[in-house]
């Protein structure tokens, strides 16, 4: 539980500094198990922030708190529409370990045993040290999956972000 | 270590608010926002003062859309509007975001209000 005082008139609910928005910088990438997103450019849609991404591994800076949440876009062939599912994790590469609670992206929202939502999130506390994380595959059901297609159909959809919020 | 700041009404939930498409605002407190819907039944919502994060998820009630906020149409912003008996070979996120003062959403006219939702934080006074 969280107390609230009545003294503080700012009439905000979050105290974030920043909220930044990482692009993937290639189209096209066939996954399986362990492929990791090699996050690009980004949205700067709050505050200010930069990060240092390498090979999709992204680097917090010390001093803050994050909370990254990531939701990918992906293509799959009309054989497989029913059968298709994939799941992806934030991983700490310093601890060599997966963090956080996975994504999970099923085509059609098709009746499966086990799901959950889109987004992949995970809270970090980097406020003595930076860390460093990446989003890799987790389970991809079949080959012939594509993350942030440029075929058929990819209009339709949205494709793949990392949103990392800031605060200390 | 907190995610919540302090509010003047002593609730996280009154800075926050909800609509549905067409159907107009549902919301705990509404006196720092408007909302209202446009002929092409895009809804918009306009926030009195500072900026606001703002998230929509939803559902068409028929065919598949690529959505997003006005002046927020990346394609990593975007997201996927699909229809139960719909078929879509590209899928991504049902959910858009950015941060704005005003959220105008296109590409969602054949939105489902019934299981469509927006939240609005606002993040700077």
């Amino acid at each position: 539980m969280t107390y609230l005082p009545t003294s503080v008139s700012n009439n905000t609910a979050i105290d974030i500094d920043s909220l930044t928005i990482l692009k993937n910088s290639t189209t096209d990438i066939s996954v399986s198990a362990g492929t990791v997103i090699p996050w690009g450019s980004a949205v700067q849609e709050y505050g200010t922030a930069t990060y240092s991404v390498s090979s999709g591994v992204i680097t917090l800076p010390s001093g803050y708190y994050y909370l990254v949440k990531s939701a990918l876009g992906a293509y799959t062939s009309l054989g497989n529409l029913s059968a298709s599912t994939i799941s992806y994790q934030f991983y700490d590469t310093g601890a060599s370990s997966y963090i956080g609670r996975r994504g999970w992206l099923a085509w059609q929202e098709y009746p499966k045993l086990s799901g959950g939502d889109e987004y992949a999130l995970a809270l970090i506390d980097a406020s003595s040290a930076s860390k460093t994380i990446d989003l890799r595959m987790l389970t991809v059901s079949h080959t012939g999956i594509t993350v942030d297609s440029t075929a058929e159909q990819y209009i339709y959809a949205g494709y793949s972000r990392c949103e990392i919020y800031k605060w200390s | 270590m907190s995610f919540i700041k302090p509010t003047t009404n002593s609730s996280p939930f009154a800075t926050s608010t909800s609509w549905t498409n067409i159907a107009g605002a549902s919301t705990y407190n509404q006196s720092w926002i408007s909302v209202w819907t446009d002929a092409q039944n895009n809804t918009t919502a306009t926030i009195d003062s500072g900026e606001a994060i703002s998230m929509t998820s939803g559902q068409n009630t028929t065919n598949v859309s690529r959505y997003y906020y006005d002046n927020h149409n990346d394609y990593a912003l975007s997201g996927h509007l699909y229809y139960t008996s719909g078929q879509s070979l590209s899928e991504s996120s049902d959910e858009i975001i950015c941060v704005d003062n005003a959220f105008l959403i296109y590409g969602a006219d054949q939105m489902d209000s019934t299981v469509s939702r927006t939240h609005i934080i606002k993040v700077e006074p």
